[in-house]
């Protein structure tokens, strides 16, 4: 059979039409997934095959039908639930921090809330401060919470599939730059695991460590570097929380330098959380350099352009700092 | 008000020093001329002693750091004073004695060394550090090629095959067994640097002192780069002999036969400039005017080589003393650092361990180094008879850039004169 | 209305919740137990009330404020002892103490330690029961402080909109803490919001219990025939602080002696008594057996192992 390529989103859709096809139990709610499709179209032709029973078009009321989800999981149900803008999950962190991530241990292990929370986010869009942000670092902070960022299609299908197959709450990012994205999927439903890395690039000089939308502009940047002799690795993380550092400690240990990108705001982003596992274990004698970031800048998005792309990382940020990182060793890359 | 305490500069090039250990803590009370921190240079270990009376505060420079010279180590406060640390006291006298690191800087050699030495402390990464660790290397030791000096991964395994294996080894086996055992000279030329195997069972690990590690760098450089070549030959010792006798009686304290040797040797190289000159690279000898003699001591931190300046022009009765005064200094490691540099040749004598003949490796970049061994009665054949005589065996190793073998072979012929005739040096 | 048997019952399960929120009062004052607690205290007709207008399968949801729904959900005061002395038996193994209380599997969906956080959750089990077709329903207990909240307005309104089989009753025991119900509202009634949802809003006295009874039972016929939920309003009083640290500033000692006066197990007793179900002297043994009963709980519970501290890193996921 010929490999087939399909966006981003169509992989996200159908994942969710396969578990819905597959388990009763599983339902989509969110503010005009319905007939509308979606906000970014996730969602489009559900309505039809499913109807407005399981695909369900709320109110604009993002605290009352994530916690409504909560408890039809805490049932055992398995509801999606989809929140149009990531930014918008303040609307709902009482339930989501207090009731979904602490149900089961304030409870003493009884009871789970099998419960995806889907949600676009990140910047680039010109949708400034209140629709472009990266707050994954805020659920990674929660225990109680998975937290899952795909970046390709083929992740981004079977990535959703093990999170509604998962019997606790995980937040799963998709990124609006990514709904475009094509790329190879398999027609069947398959299932990549929660928790677990992907080295999509291997290289000797340096480990690059990102995930989501990121992952994008690190490849783009580890091709110019090896155009200047860099060989980086590259680890897609695909899961924040739990979050594969014996992953990132195995490429170190290859490279002994650690860059991480990510698109959040660099201040307690979760790269400090990737740094600070390498720096405070074994592999801390391994590193050669000091690690370093490339983040989103300490501000709010702003709307215009040029200064969004300013505080934005981007492949060419991601190439000075190898560049800092690798230059200083004379000789070597010479 | 108090007395600053500094890292003293113990030798014209001493740029830092390596604090071995701290003998007196803060708070404590010291009086002036206490030892109050070890410290250790490329060249020799240092009892600092406290320069005032009163008590230690603010110590600074952990043990094994490093810190320049002129860089404040304590303070003396006098007994019952508040003490306040002066604002900029430290490292306020010259650039050098700056102890912070400064900011990342391009990475050309000279800067970068510049940058080195005029920081407490070493900056290296972890995986360097490790690596250093596992290899018995000073990390001190080595020149870091990042920004400011610091020192990566890379620099260390540099280091780890530049110490292996010398820069150029010649394409056979040394012809003869070196007297000192150079540490990994046996690396065939170009061969990559073993990785580090552990030690074997039945054998423990030992880090070397710093004076061994240091002569070891030096042996093996030496024993690598310089084209030795060794001409021996018996010297007659009776007149020598005598000499010692009649002037046993008339010096104290007595005379040794290295301290003769010391005489004869300095005064004969002033007629043999090839012997006491240096190679320098690109096809050029610098022929030295004086003589500077080093005399290998050994010591119980190992190899050392203190060096009597102006050898060949110190009279008998000076050049006795100086002698048994470094020598000395050298066995109870009070050595400076300009005690150790400037050597223009080296004497090297174990006959009083019994040794009858042995051949030395040059002290780079001196040209040349005479080794003695014991004083021995050998038959000789003359006029019609076997008849006693007293020699000791002399071997002379020579760098081959520097002077030939008929070089060699005239001076020892030279001072076989002197030994026998001592006016002849006058 | 329910049989003499059931209705001895229910006297016998007001009298368990007084009697466990007195003596967890007095061991707070011992400083036998730490953290904190809310007690339920002259509010028992309503938990009381209500739930025995349940049936099986059905669910409920509870407040900060949640002994008494535990008790009369029927669940057991000896794992509930045990969990306020922090033991390794108690419903939440240590974990979650006063404001954690729950059985999942029994339908105790859980006591919340915030103000309205567990309305979604009371949504969410209806929209279970609607969608799986099942015959069930949840009531959704709440003080009147959490109708100020606003996830208040949004499950209602989806509640309204979806027809879920949900009872929303609201216990006004006048005072969010210290927030009087009439400096937090400028309505008469807390069921007058219910007309701004499209939903049927009722209010009764909270301390007679068969009141509070009558009236869910309509609510929840009503949410099982799919008409969907109903705002409940139980007008009672809490005599004992909001918590322990409580001294009580914002009300006086007349204020709450005219509430005991009231008092919703009196007066349900005699009314047993004047039905002829229940003899006085009866109801002073039943009130004596169910005292000895909570002091065995938390006797026994006092016996009960401590968790392993490593227990305390498991659980947080499935």
């Amino acid at each position: 059979m010929p490999e087939r390529e399909i966006t981003y989103r169509e992989a996200v859709r159908e994942a969710m039409v396969g578990a819905m096809r597959e388990n009763d139990e599983v339902f989509l709610m969110g503010e005009d997934v319905g007939v509308y499709g979606g906000a970014f179209g996730v969602s489009r032709g559900m309505i039809e095959e499913f109807g407005e029973e399981r695909v369900v078009d709320t109110p604009i009321s993002e605290a009352g039908y994530v916690g409504l989800c909560t408890g039809a999981a805490l049932m055992g149900m398995r509801p999606i639930a989809e929140i149009q803008f990531s930014d918008f999950m303040t609307h709902c962190m009482d339930q989501l921090v207090n009731q979904a991530a602490k149900i089961r241990y304030m409870f003493g292990g009884e009871g789970r809330v099998p419960m995806v929370v889907r949600t676009p986010g990140g910047a680039g869009t010109g949708a400034a401060a209140q629709h472009s942000q990266s707050l994954e670092a805020w659920f990674v902070h929660t225990p109680g919470l998975k937290v899952v960022m795909p970046s390709t299609p083929y992740d981004a299908k079977g990535l959703l599939l093990s999170a509604i197959d998962d019997p606790n709450t995980v937040i799963f990012y998709e990124h609006k730059l990514l709904y475009n994205k094509k790329g190879t999927v398999p027609e069947e439903p398959y299932r990549v695991p929660l928790g677990e890395a992907n080295v999509s690039r291997i290289g000797d000089d340096v480990t690059i460590v990102t995930a989501g939308l990121m992952h994008h502009y690190v490849l783009e940047a580890a091709e110019a570097l090896a155009d200047a002799g860099v060989e980086a690795e590259v680890v897609d993380l695909r899961t924040l929380s739990p979050m594969d550092d014996a992953a990132v400690r195995r490429s170190i240990e290859k490279t002994g330098k650690l860059v991480v990108v990510e698109e959040d705001v660099k201040t307690a982003g979760w790269g400090a959380e990737v740094v600070s596992r390498i720096v405070e274990g074994e592999s801390f004698y391994s590193l050669d350099r000091a690690p370093a970031r490339v983040a989103g800048a300490d501000v709010p998005i702003p709307y215009n352009r040029d200064l969004e792309a300013h505080v934005r990382p981007t492949p060419e940020k991601v190439v000075e700092a190898v560049r800092n990182l690798v230059d200083a060793r004379k000789g070597v890359y010479a | 008000m108090a007395t600053e305490l500094k890292v003293p500069k113990l030798g014209m090039d001493m740029e830092e020093a390596n604090i071995l250990r701290w003998i007196v803590e803060e708070g404590q009370s010291v009086e002036k001329g206490d030892p109050v921190l070890e410290i250790d240079t490329d060249k020799v270990s240092y009892e600092v002693e406290a320069n005032a009376d009163g008590v230690i505060r603010r110590v600074r420079g952990e043990e094994g750091e490093t810190v320049p010279v002129g860089a404040t180590l304590a303070y003396i406060a006098a007994p019952g004073e508040e003490f306040e640390e002066p604002v900029g006291a430290n490292g306020a006298s010259s650039p050098a004695a700056q102890p912070s690191l400064p900011d990342a800087a391009p990475t050309a050699t000279e800067e970068t060394r510049e940058h080195r030495n005029g920081r407490r402390g070493v900056r290296a990464s972890p995986a360097a550090r490790r690596a250093a660790a596992t290899r018995g290397i000073f990390i001190e030791d080595i020149p870091g090629s990042g920004p400011g000096g610091r020192i990566y991964l890379s620099d260390v395994l540099e280091a780890d095959v530049r110490q292996a294996t010398p820069d150029e080894v010649p394409q056979e086996a040394p012809p003869r067994t070196p007297a000192v055992p150079a540490t990994g000279a046996q690396h065939p030329s170009g061969a990559p640097a073993p990785v580090e195997p552990p030690p074997a069972e039945d054998a423990e690990r030992e880090l070397l002192s710093r004076v061994r590690r240091v002569g070891a760098e030096r042996t093996a450089k030496s024993f690598g780069d310089v084209p030795h070549f060794y001409l021996t030959r018996d010297l007659e010792a009776d007149g020598l002999l005598e000499l010692r006798e009649r002037l046993k009686a008339k010096m104290y304290p007595a005379l040794s036969l290295t301290e003769l040797f010391a005489l004869a040797i300095a005064r004969t190289l002033k007629g043999h400039p090839r012997l006491n000159a240096r190679y320098v690279d690109g096809g050029y000898v610098d022929l030295n005017r004086r003589v500077n003699l080093g005399i290998a001591t050994a010591t119980d931190e190992g190899l050392v080589v203190p060096v009597l300046k102006g050898a060949d022009s110190l009279p008998l009765r000076e050049l006795v003393p100086a002698v048994k005064e470094l020598i000395g200094r050298a066995r109870e490691g009070k050595l400076g650092a300009d005690d150790l540099s400037g050597g223009t040749f080296t004497v090297s004598n174990l006959g009083m361990m019994g040794v009858d003949a042995f051949d030395a490796i040059i002290n780079a970049p001196q040209a040349g180094i005479l080794a003695l061994g014991r004083v021995r009665t050998v038959p000789e054949w003359r006029e019609g008879a076997w008849l006693p005589l007293r020699v000791i065996s002399a071997t002379l190793s020579v760098d081959h850039r520097v002077a030939d073998g008929a070089d060699g072979a005239r001076f020892l012929g030279d001072l076989q004169a002197a030994l026998s005739d001592w006016e002849l040096l006058l | 209305m329910q049989n003499d048997g059931k209705r001895v019952e229910l006297l016998r399960q007001m009298l368990l919740s007084r009697h466990f929120d007195e003596k967890v009062n007095d061991l707070y004052a011992e400083g036998k137990v730490h953290g904190t607690a809310h007690f339920y205290v002259g509010q028992e007709s309503v938990a009381v009330g209500a739930i025995a207008a349940l049936k099986e399968g059905d669910v409920i949801t509870s407040t900060h404020r949640g002994h008494g729904h535990a008790i009369a959900f029927g669940l057991d005061v000896d794992r509930m002892a045990a969990e306020l002395l922090g033991q390794a038996t108690g419903y939440c193994h240590g974990k979650g103490g006063s404001m954690h209380i729950a059985d999942v599997g029994a339908g105790m969906l859980g006591a919340n330690g915030i103000v309205g956080g567990s309305m979604g959750i009371a949504c969410g089990a209806a929209w279970a029961f609607k969608r799986r077709g099942q015959d069930n329903a949840a009531i959704c207990f709440f003080g009147e402080g959490a109708t100020n909240e606003g996830i208040f307005h949004e499950t209602l309104n989806m509640a309204a909109i979806w027809k879920l089989p949900v009872v929303f009753l609201c216990e006004n025991n006048q005072y969010g803490m210290s927030m009087s119900v009439k400096k937090a509202t400028a309505i008469e009634n807390i069921s007058d919001r219910a007309s701004a949802y499209g939903m049927p809003g009722v209010t009764v006295a909270g301390s007679t219990l068969d009141e509070v009874y009558n009236a869910t039972r309509e609510a929840l016929e009503r949410a099982r025939a799919g008409e969907g939920p109903t705002l409940m309003e139980a007008i009672t009083y809490r005599y004992l602080g909001h918590s322990k640290s409580d001294a009580n500033l914002y009300r006086t000692r007349e204020e709450i002696a005219t509430w005991r006066k009231q008092d919703p197990i009196q007066r349900f007793a005699t009314v047993l008594e004047g039905e002829g179900v229940l003899e006085r002297d009866e109801w002073r043994k039943l009130d004596e057996e169910t005292r000895l009963r909570i002091e065995e709980a938390f006797e026994k519970a006092s016996r009960e192992p401590d968790p392993q501290p490593e227990s305390a890193l498991e659980d947080v996921y499935a």
